[in-house]
């Protein structure tokens, strides 16, 4: 009895909350405030709060196609492991004190576990094989290599702050790192983890591929343009795990820089996570207008790779000396 | 009978096999079932002869020493078998055995064949005995003989004027490699009158002062590195991948790890160097800089051999930086590395062979479309890419995640930040290899046919059978790390780390604590770090789960929803294009890593610019390193 009411309890974790209900809900609405954020901000027309959940289900609704030249098992299968792998690494993610599943990765193998959905794309990007995917997918490798440099040092200098307080050695347990500030109070009032912050929530804008920077525009000389194009399911779940994506940064960044104010009530907890995850939201739309936006795609690399990970860096450093 | 077949026995039967089979295949080779089972004969006994030692080192903790009875007046001529030489011994032999499989069910095989058998063979005896060897003298020699064969299959592969230019410059560098080495055992035999490992043991760090003795450390460490492929010698890895497939593999991992494991002999075991800081240094920069250097070689490179030497080369310096940090964590999950490095290489240079056998190119630009004719190839080629690039639940994400981990314990442990940053390289590295992966899977596997590619066929079952062994030995141990670490890396580090039962074990009982004095077996203090947290079946568990459910729920949109009339728009997507003044024609776009490649236009240019094909610009930075090895040294020690 006991078994099966365990097993219950993981499915419902899986398919409810955290995990893939939640993700669908939470991740339609942040994308969709992120996004509305940048509108405002661009002045030009508000997409509503609901939009992505909108255009999952019209996505949802279109005759399935896929490029003649395209992989179908790549193209059908892609988006679906890249969301599924998006579901999981939430559901490692703690919620204040509540971790659905504890104990399964610590945040080095959360770091490497978010490459997954990356390449799910990318993959299905390729396989396409149109002209819009090939410019697509420049973008899509582009913000895989820019932006995790930048994050690996945002969570060194996470674990370094930790380990130094605690006087253990380098701590990468998400778990400990929130227990931690539920005891200590959280790292983003931190004097030497506002740079890492600040770092994070300009990589928010890269993973999550908000950032509409400026790529050159694609001259194909025998005229056969875009007009082949992925449509329906795929899309639809494609577009769905960017908006999910945005859910997996804000509430990474609410556990490692947020974490302990909690109240120990699931519920309650949950909705403080989600208010601090709207708030990161908001602040990623501004940033990809004020920042992400603004940068041509050659530029879009050196920009992550110098001054966003110098950010990170200079965290790492004081959290080194301990200050 | 059971006397003869002895453990003690074993490693010389092991080698001995191998040149014997080279003998024969040479002999009657002309005929492809009698070369085949030679070879297949060969391997097979070799391997066999390195699994029968694993119960009594590996997990008995002995280690073996055979030595000729006529030659011991010499005080070596030696084999040992300690758990770190089988490790590397296991590594060499089940390589060989796995790419003899592919390469006895290649179709249609060359003229050069038989000469490639008995060359395959004379390379694995040559790595083999040098693993194996207890004396100084045995491995320069060893390692003459498998770079000479490696240089020859280069030379034989059929590929014309491009393989033979590399086969040159091969030849030069193995002719540095061998002055260094020479150079290097005369000047230790010359100050310690011995060429036994165990015996220079004990003498030269009573001799560390002796500036010849510092000389004679720059330059087997030279040496070694230009085995081991590391910079500047990194070219070689480039020259060694244009040989047949399995020829590669052997040459690229195989004789490469060689070449590190020479350098954990002579830092670990003659040396006793690295308990200083200054040569964890030195381990972990050389290890940092052939790894990213490597790494951007290879996002500049064109063609497909080329790509998948850098990478080797790469990966196979990450295990440098882990020895480098000497911590029982770091070696352990080096020596793990190690392991899969020579999985994923392998099986990354099969499916590569496979590629160019059949369309008989290897430049990415040629090359395109061959996801449709050869699917099984491309999902064996996918596996070892995601394994090298460190995506889990793969195998090169475990060793990789370990490492990171060992780089971060050791900088806290240590109080040095630089070996924070070797762990933030080794992540940056990971990500370029995935980011060039990407493009050669772009370039070969997508898009269309290129004209005479329209007959590829799929590779052999027997072809297939080699990759898809390394394939299933990659996810294995991604998903079993455990395994790996308590029947092969661990008994390994413990043998790094006990040099006094090494020595007692080849010179007899009592001797380390003559020459050292009284000590506490190091065996007895090993102890590996638990903590991280990493747990890949119940990840797959989660993520199976959490497909399904993405699948049935889209499944019941898609039933539930009626049909939209519109033509679809991407949404959420960022746009394609946002009125930039830049335009690229097509081929420019096709190429997914232009934007990094112009954003580090210098470098780029930087790198074509000192990588010229002359001869002599090699020839100057071989000097050049060994003499800053000498000035390191010099200082160092």
């Amino acid at each position: 009895m006991e078994i099966v009411k365990s097993v219950l309890l993981d499915l419902g974790y899986i398919l409810i909350f955290p995990g893939f209900l939640f993700c669908f809900l939470g991740g339609t609405v942040l994308s969709g405030i992120a996004r509305r954020t940048a509108a405002e901000l661009r002045k030009s027309g508000s997409p509503a709060l609901i939009q992505p959940a909108l255009d999952f289900f019209e996505l949802c609704g279109k005759e399935t196609g896929v490029p003649a030249p395209a992989s179908r098992i790549l193209v059908l299968l892609g988006p679906f492991v890249g969301l599924a792998a998006l579901i999981a690494i939430q559901l490692l993610i703690p919620i204040c004190s509540f971790t659905a599943f504890p104990g399964i990765a610590d945040t080095l193998a959360l770091l490497c576990l978010l490459a997954v959905p990356a390449l799910a794309e990318i993959f299905m990007t390729v396989s396409a094989d149109t002209p819009d995917a090939k410019a697509r997918l420049r973008q899509q490798v582009t913000a895989m290599i820019s932006c995790a440099l930048p994050l690996v040092l945002v969570l060194l200098a996470v674990g370094m702050a930790v380990s130094r307080e605690t006087g253990s050695g380098m701590d990468f347990s998400l778990q400990n790192i929130a227990a931690w500030q539920e005891e200590a109070g959280c790292l983003l009032f931190r004097f030497s983890m506002v740079p890492a912050a600040a770092a994070f929530l300009l990589i928010i804008p890269g993973v999550t591929g908000m950032q509409s920077f400026d790529t050159a525009e694609i001259v194909d000389e025998a005229g056969n343009g875009g007009s082949a194009q992925i449509s329906g399911i795929p899309l639809a779940v494609s577009s769905l795990s960017r908006s999910v994506r945005m859910l997996t940064m804000t509430s990474l960044f609410t556990a490692i820089f947020l974490g302990g104010l909690g109240t120990h009530v699931l519920i309650a907890d949950g909705l403080i996570t989600f208010f601090f995850c709207a708030v990161v939201a908001a602040c990623a739309g501004v940033l990809t207008v004020v920042f992400a936006e603004r940068l041509k795609t050659g530029k879009f690399f050196l920009f992550y790779w110098t001054v966003v990970s110098a950010l990170a860096a200079i965290s790492l450093v004081l959290a080194w000396y301990g200050l | 009978m059971s006397e003869f077949f002895s453990p003690a026995r074993l490693p010389v039967c092991a080698i001995a096999v191998l040149f014997l089979g080279a003998f024969l295949s040479a002999l009657f080779g002309r005929v492809k079932i009698i070369r085949s089972v030679l070879a297949i004969l060969a391997v097979s006994c070799s391997f066999a002869c390195m699994i029968a030692l694993v119960r009594p080192v590996m997990l008995g903790g002995e280690v073996i020493v055979w030595s000729a009875d006529s030659l011991s007046s010499y005080d070596g001529a030696a084999l040992e078998v300690d758990a770190l030489s089988l490790f590397f011994a296991l590594l060499v032999t089940a390589a060989a055995f796995v790419s003899c499989i592919w390469a006895v069910s290649v179709p249609k095989q060359d003229d050069s064949s038989p000469m490639g058998f008995s060359l395959f063979q004379i390379l694995t005896g040559g790595i083999l005995a040098f693993v194996l060897s207890g004396d100084i003298f045995t491995m320069f020699l060893m390692a003459e003989a498998a770079s000479i064969a490696a240089t020859s299959l280069t030379a034989v592969s059929g590929r014309g004027r491009g393989a033979m230019k590399a086969a040159f410059r091969a030849l030069v560098l193995g002719g540095i490699e061998t002055v260094f080495l020479l150079a290097g055992a005369a000047i230790l035999y010359a100050n310690a009158r011995t060429l036994s490992i165990a015996r220079l043991c004990t003498v030269i760090p009573g001799m560390i002062d002796n500036s010849s003795i510092k000389i004679a450390f720059a330059l087997l460490f030279a040496g070694f590195g230009v085995n081991a492929c590391l910079v500047p010698f990194h070219l070689l890895a480039e020259d060694r991948a244009k040989g047949s497939a399995p020829a590669a593999v052997l040459s690229n991992s195989a004789l490469a790890l060689g070449g590190i494991y020479g350098i954990v002999r002579l830092t670990c075991f003659l040396f006793q160097t690295m308990d200083l800081s200054s040569f964890q240094f030195l381990l972990v920069m050389v290890g940092s800089a052939s790894m990213l250097l490597c790494v951007t070689m290879a996002l500049s490179g064109r063609d497909l051999d080329q790509i998948l030497g850098f990478h080797a080369a790469s990966q196979n310096s990450c295990v440098l930086i882990a020895f480098g940090l000497h911590t029982t964590d770091g070696f352990s999950a080096g020596l793990f590395h190690a392991l899969n490095c020579m999985l994923f290489s392998a099986l990354l240079f099969l499916a590569a062979g496979s590629i160019m056998r059949e369309t008989g190119k290897a430049s990415l630009d040629e090359l395109g479309g061959l996801g449709r004719k050869m699917p099984h190839t491309f999902g064996l080629f996918l596996i070892g890419a995601f394994s090298a690039s460190g995506i889990p639940p793969f195998n090169g994400f475990a060793s990789g995640w370990m490492i990171f981990r060992a780089c971060c314990a050791k900088a806290v442990e240590s109080g040095r930040i630089g070996f924070m940053f070797a762990a933030v390289l080794f992540f940056a590295a990971s990500v370029l290899t995935a980011a060039s992966f990407v493009r050669v899977s772009r370039s070969v596997f997508f898009g269309p046919l290129p004209e005479g590619c329209e007959n590829c066929k799929e590779s052999t079952l027997g072809m297939r059978l080699a990759m898809g062994i390394y394939a299933a030995l990659c996810v294995l141990a991604g998903l079993l790390p455990g395994v790996a670490g308590r029947f092969l890396t661990r008994p390994g580090t413990v043998a790094a780390f006990n040099v006094e039962k090494y020595i007692d074990s080849m010179l007899g009982a009592g001797t380390a604590s003559e020459a050292f004095g009284p000590f506490v077996a190091a065996a007895q203090n090993i102890t590996f770090d638990q903590s991280g947290v990493w747990s890949p079946f119940a990840w797959l568990l989660i993520l199976c789960v959490s497909f399904l459910a993405v699948s049935g729920a889209s499944a019941f949109f898609r039933r539930s929803l009626p049909e939209a009339p519109d033509a679809p728009e991407d949404a959420g997507g960022a746009p394609l294009s946002c009125g930039g003044e830049d335009r690229v024609s097509l081929e420019e776009a096709a190429d997914p890593l232009i934007d990094l490649t112009s954003g580090c236009k210098r470098y780029f240019s930087l790198m074509e610019r000192i990588h010229s094909d002359n001869l002599n610009d090699a020839a100057l930075w071989a000097a050049a390193a060994a003499a800053l090895l000498m000035l390191f040294s010099m200082i160092s020690l």
